[in-house]
């Protein structure tokens, strides 16, 4: 019988123990000897952990890690994986066993946003495929996830079915639960080697599977960031060389909209954003152990620089140091799974597979590298600690207040306020847009130009605007079956805020509209507002649909006032300025192929970035002179100014966030023959708001 | 103060760690100085622009215990064109009564890599004859990933016959990906003795390509009704959403209300699915 401790000064021990910071040995045996003396034997009472938000965490027990030591062979392990629960999340804490699997194994684990569900990827025997399990923490902890006869108990619903391997799923921002799947009988991979390992998503309950990724390829190291994006990684093949490729994807979509960005060289696993908005990963080397190496964290320009060490060297061998499952806490420490391998691993002659280490659950503070012991048993690898907490999935200062999107005759009605989360009407707001995403099956290329978000060229090209009433509420109606995002404009025409999410609105988005109205939410007050009780502006209307094209819109309009003779043509590229690699620059808006895009396109889009050329890694960047989904905050724009567009009584004539009219750039005067018209300079903001696309609709390749 | 004896070291170690350090691809496709790791990773690399000088160094490891290895140079080996001499290497180290098992389920594995027709004699014949139930089923996977036809009947004859459960379920999930097989082994499977098989049997019935067959859906239904094993009757459950039938709606919804809580659940996608 175990005694629970619960005085203060046990308190105090059990507070101090996980202050210190030590190598494994070490803190073990001083954890024996301090918690012997202070009486505590080997059980904590809850909460003890209240510094790092959570008193429990659920892990991966198995023999040996998956690809302990093998190079691209993330799943091909052996048996024996179990789920438990370490309550209190301290060394020495109680574990409870969650699955009681014994000739089954599990290929990663995620706790609910709620913190009382866990979804698991098991197998139940070994001929068995992986299957994503929802596993209620709380019954499962008595016993009760598997019953006699191949059964499942009452703590335990399974999700998916069939042949397939369902592994690594995540809980996604929109409330769906997303994974990785290989089907035996799916589509052979770039390679011709086996199955392609595809991303799909389904509903809590495990409804509605939808395959959300759409290229060719391999994918694998999914995450989630409170943005609404889950990211990914593609092997894929480009210019006949395999590559490895971010994806961020945008899981409400129709298809799923995809956005690339530039190659990778180190590659994140299971991205993790913290409560400051980070997002931080296990990095690995693209060639070496995977899913081990050591935490990195995202920064603006899409890249992985490191936070902790170094990525361990090992050509194929799995030396000590290697870092797994890294998941950011609140003090700024990780929790992660820690490789250890007794007889170290010096070099790539090493025998790789016969040096399986030894995963620990530990506490690592990228500051120091110290780690600190919370749970180890003898050689097992213990992998993909996940706290036992509430956490946010989505960022509520961005949500718009759409209250619901249901079903109705001639299409989807979206309804709602135009507030904050806390409520609050979002006073600046003049006019909602609607942007239709084009689907990444539509547009499957990805554009090949580094820099944040600069991937949304393959979505959000066809917009809409519609009225906002005065109290901030709004009704309308958009095509059944399309990825819609929407966008809160202020009086210059400019996104104040854009919905994290795509819409498809409750079904409409895979089937027709008969029987979807069920489940839309109602806030009980809407009926009261004004908008409650007009028609829905009608934005299914295919001819009222606005798309943007930059050959055939924006170029037009540069060639015209800015890639002239003297100023910004390829010859004199004005505006020429030193970059951060010493070179001097100019800014070329002149037509012409440039890449998949154009001169001018590339010009506008480009990152300055300064690199470390030993690592590659970003040392400094400069942002682009326009960043996509963002008109208020691209360069483009502030230099240009913009004139009020809605709604115009007691605003001031130009936008503030930009320059006024006698201070627009400097050839930009009203006197001027070239200069932009109202509608040129909207039209500018409108298509980066877009998303600052290259294709618009009809145009796509 | 360093002694002369530990600059020495120091300067050894240097220089057997540059020595690796600087190894090619080529160099370190040697098993006898490189693990596992290592070599995929060098086949990865020569991969990149497949020199000539790689196929006698790949040959000799068609039958590299690590059946990773293996599969990597049966690939890399198609890629080169090489798919006739790598069959015939990895075919005689499977028809190899003397060569240890694992070495004999790479050159299984090597094989299903390779595509190439002239492994599917040395596979089939495995099939039929290898004293090791591991190699069996490695042979049967092969002749499945090989995609051609003409090995529908040994699979078939595994499927039925072979003594081992883990060579007949291999040689069902093979039947469904073979050109030229029909249902009817399948779905005998699904009376087999041991409760994978069956599993394996209903997933693969599923497949439209068996939509048509003779007593498909009697059978499952037998099996979502009758089966003692619950991972069975939803295996069932499962292929009859796949399939789509609405005449199974019934039959699902009353499992439903079954004595296997998985059933139920399998039952109740399924009939989404048919919805």
């Amino acid at each position: 019988m175990r005694k629970n401790a619960t005085g203060p000064a046990r308190r105090r021990v059990i507070r101090t123990l996980n202050r210190i910071e030590c190598g494994p040995a070490v803190c073990s045996l001083l954890s024996i000897l301090v918690l012997a003396a202070a009486g505590c034997e080997d059980t904590f009472p809850k909460g003890l952990n209240d510094d790092l938000g959570f008193s429990s965490l659920v892990f991966v027990q198995r023999p040996a890690p998956p690809n302990s030591g093998a190079i691209k062979a993330p799943d091909s392990a052996g048996a024996g994986g179990n789920v438990l629960l370490l309550d209190p999340a301290v060394l020495g804490g109680d574990i409870h066993e969650l699955t009681g699997l014994e000739e089954g194994d599990v290929n990663g684990i995620d706790v609910s946003p709620d913190g009382k569900t866990l979804v698991a990827s098991i197998k139940t025997d070994p001929h068995d495929s992986f299957h994503l399990f929802s596993i209620d923490i709380e019954q499962a902890r008595q016993g009760g996830c598997f019953g006699q006869d191949g059964d499942v108990g009452q703590a335990c619903t399974r999700l998916t079915f069939g042949p397939a391997d369902d592994t690594r799923p995540v809980y996604l921002p929109d409330g769906r639960i997303g994974f990785l799947r290989l089907d035996p009988f799916g589509q052979v991979d770039f390679q011709g080697r086996g199955r392609s390992r595809v991303f799909y998503a389904i509903e809590k309950n495990g409804g509605n599977p939808m395959r959300l990724d759409t290229g060719p390829g391999h994918v694998f190291g999914v995450g989630s960031s409170r943005d609404g994006k889950v990211h990914l990684v593609r092997w894929t093949r480009r210019s006949g060389a395999s590559v490895l490729q971010p994806l961020s994807l945008d899981p409400s979509g129709f298809d799923g909209l995809e956005i690339g960005g530039s190659l990778l060289d180190d590659v994140p696993m299971g991205p993790v954003q913290d409560d400051e908005g980070r997002v931080f990963a296990s990095c690995v080397a693209e060639y070496g152990t995977w899913a081990a190496g050591t935490i990195c964290q995202r920064n603006q320009g899409g890249e992985w620089p490191v936070v902790l060490g170094s990525i361990p060297a090992g050509n194929g061998c799995s030396p000590s140091g290697r870092v797994r499952d890294a998941y950011p806490l609140k003090d700024g420490r990780f929790i992660a799974s820690y490789a250890n391998v007794p007889q170290g691993c010096l070099n790539a002659s090493d025998g790789d597979r016969g040096l399986v280490p030894d995963f620990s659950i530990v506490i690592v503070d990228p500051a120091t590298g110290n780690r600190m012991p919370i749970y180890n048993r003898g050689t097992d690898a213990d992998i993909y600690p996940r706290p036992v907490v509430e956490r946010t999935l989505l960022d509520d200062d961005v949500n718009l207040g759409v209250l619901s999107s249901s079903c109705e005759p001639g299409g989807v009605v979206i309804e709602g306020y135009m507030q904050d989360a806390n409520g609050q009407l979002l006073t600046s707001v003049a006019r909602l847009r609607v942007l239709e995403g084009l689907s990444g099956a539509i547009a499957p290329w990805v554009m090949e130009i580094g820099g944040r978000d600069v991937g949304a060229v393959c979505g959000s090209a066809d917009n809409y605007v519609a009225a906002v009433q005065a109290d901030g509420s709004f009704r309308v109606r958009v095509p059944a079956a399309v990825p819609l995002r929407i966008q809160a404009l202020d009086h210059y025409g400019a996104a104040v805020k854009t919905d994290p999410l795509w819409r498809g609105g409750p079904k409409c988005s895979v089937r027709a509209c008969s029987g979807c109205h069920a489940g839309a939410e109602k806030a009980d007050d809407f009926g009261e507002s004004l908008a409650a009780g007009l028609e829905p502006a009608d934005l299914s209307d295919r001819s009222a649909q606005r798309s943007i094209d930059f050959a055939r819109d924006i170029q037009p309009i540069l060639d015209r006032s800015c890639a002239t003779s003297g100023c910004h043509d390829a010859q004199t590229a004005a505006g020429n300025y030193v970059d951060l690699s010493g070179s001097l620059r100019g800014l070329d808006l002149s037509d012409g192929p440039g890449g998949r895009t154009s001169n001018a396109y590339q010009s506008l889009m480009l990152v300055d970035r300064l690199r470390n050329t030993q690592t590659g890694r970003v040392i400094e960047q400069r942002r682009p002179y326009v960043i996509p989904g963002s008109a208020r905050e691209s360069r483009l724009v502030e230099r240009l100014g913009v004139p009020c567009r809605f709604d115009c009584t007691g605003q001031p004539d130009w936008a503030p966030w930009a320059l006024g009219a006698a201070e627009t750039h400097p050839e930009d005067q009203p006197d001027w023959s070239g200069t932009l018209t109202d509608e040129e300079r909207w039209m500018i903001v409108e298509w980066i708001d877009a998303g600052a696309p290259f294709f618009g609709r009809g145009a796509t390749p | 103060m360093i002694s002369l004896a530990t600059r020495i070291l120091i300067c050894g170690l240097f220089l057997f760690a540059a020595g690796f350090a600087t190894a090619g691809p080529l160099d370190r496709l040697d098993a006898d100085r490189y693990g596992p790791g290592t070599l995929i990773a060098a086949i990865e690399e020569l991969a990149r622009y497949s020199p000539p000088q790689a196929v006698e160094p790949l040959l000799e490891l068609v039958g590299h215990p690590d059946r990773d290895v293996a599969r990597s140079v049966g690939w890399l080996l198609r890629r080169m064109g090489q798919g006739s001499q790598g069959a015939a290497a990895a075919g005689n180290v499977l028809a190899d009564a003397e060569a240890e098992v694992e070495e004999r389920i790479s050159a299984a594995v090597c094989l299903g890599q390779l595509r190439h027709a002239d492994g599917q004699a040395p596979l089939a014949s495995a099939l039929a004859n290898d004293a090791d139930e591991s190699v069996r089923a490695a042979a049967a996977r092969s002749l499945g990933e090989l995609f051609r036809p003409g090995s529908a009947s040994a699979l078939a004859q595994a499927a039925s016959t072979d003594e081992s459960a883990a060579v007949r379920v291999a040689a069902i999930l093979a039947l469904s990906k073979v050109p030229d097989s029909d249902a009817s082994a399948i779905v005998s499977a699904l009376q087999d003795s041991d409760p994978l098989v069956r599993r394996q049997a209903a997933w693969s019935l599923a497949l439209p390509r068996f939509r048509d067959a003779t007593g498909l859906i009697g059978n499952l239904l037998r099996v979502l009704q009758g089966d003692a094993d619950c991972r069975i009757q939803a295996a069932a459950a499962w292929a009859l959403g796949m399939i789509g039938d609405p005449s199974t709606s019934d039959a699902l919804e009353a499992a439903q209300d079954g004595g296997c809580r998985l059933t139920a659940q399998a039952a109740s996608r399924a009939i989404e699915m048919i919805k």
